[in-house]
């Protein structure tokens, strides 16, 4: 691949500059400070979320499984109880 | 999405897991997996699950907490939002109880540990088992 050419091979890429060591870790830095401030708010979002209210399951679902009939209540893991499903 | 799942038992450490749902028969999902190399659970939905969870046009992701023979839905994300996930880090952060570490903003009585100190290779959990 040529990053002075697209995809087409006509129009040349915009790329950002390059510049020298010490140039490029100030602008890393410089990113930093945003991506720690989204780090901390993924945090402060995951604790609102485990204050979200809970719904009781009341049907008892059925579902086939490798090993025969399963159901929410009967566990995919045997040691766990709590559980993400796609 | 299963191709980007990390190794189950470290949520299994946590006393969590991942499971798949999907309308296709057991042998389809068993030649999928073996073809993939996958090994989480997956299951075939027989009734309402897919329209009650949000779930039967495209993926979508449910948490879930099982409390002696209750359970509760406690989150849903889909689109954007649960293409994402993949670590154990993006699972745990969607459960009711989170990471379980001490560093959390989490209620009360929350179980807590702390940070990397549970963390193991995925052979070597004491419970570790074969998944299902």
């Amino acid at each position: 691949m040529r990053l002075d050419l697209n995809r087409n091979g006509d129009i040349a890429m915009k790329t950002p500059p390059i510049v020298s060591p010490h140039e490029w870790e100030a602008a890393r830095q410089q990113l930093l400070v945003k991506e720690k401030d989204l780090t901390r708010a993924r945090d402060a979002l995951a604790a609102e979320r485990r204050r979200m209210p809970w719904l009781v399951v009341e049907k008892e679902y059925q579902f086939d499984g490798p090993n025969g009939k399963a159901s929410l209540a009967k566990r995919a893991c045997w040691t766990c109880s709590r559980a993400a499903v796609s | 999405m299963a191709d980007q799942v990390a190794h189950l038992a470290h949520l299994n450490a946590r006393d969590t897991t991942l499971a798949y749902a999907s309308r296709a028969p057991q042998p389809d999902i068993k030649r999928v997996k073996a073809r993939m190399g996958w090994t989480m659970p997956w299951y075939t939905m027989t009734d309402g699950f897919d329209t009650d969870f949000g779930v039967d046009e495209w993926h979508g992701t449910n948490a879930f907490i099982r409390d002696g023979g209750r359970v509760f839905r406690t989150y849903f994300i889909n689109n954007r939002g649960d293409e994402a996930l993949g670590s154990t880090w993006s699972y745990l952060d969607l459960t009711a109880l989170g990471r379980q570490e001490d560093w959390e903003d989490s209620p009360e009585g929350y179980p807590q540990a702390p940070p990397y100190a549970w963390w193991n290779w995925h052979d070597e959990y004491d419970d570790a088992k074969p998944p299902q």
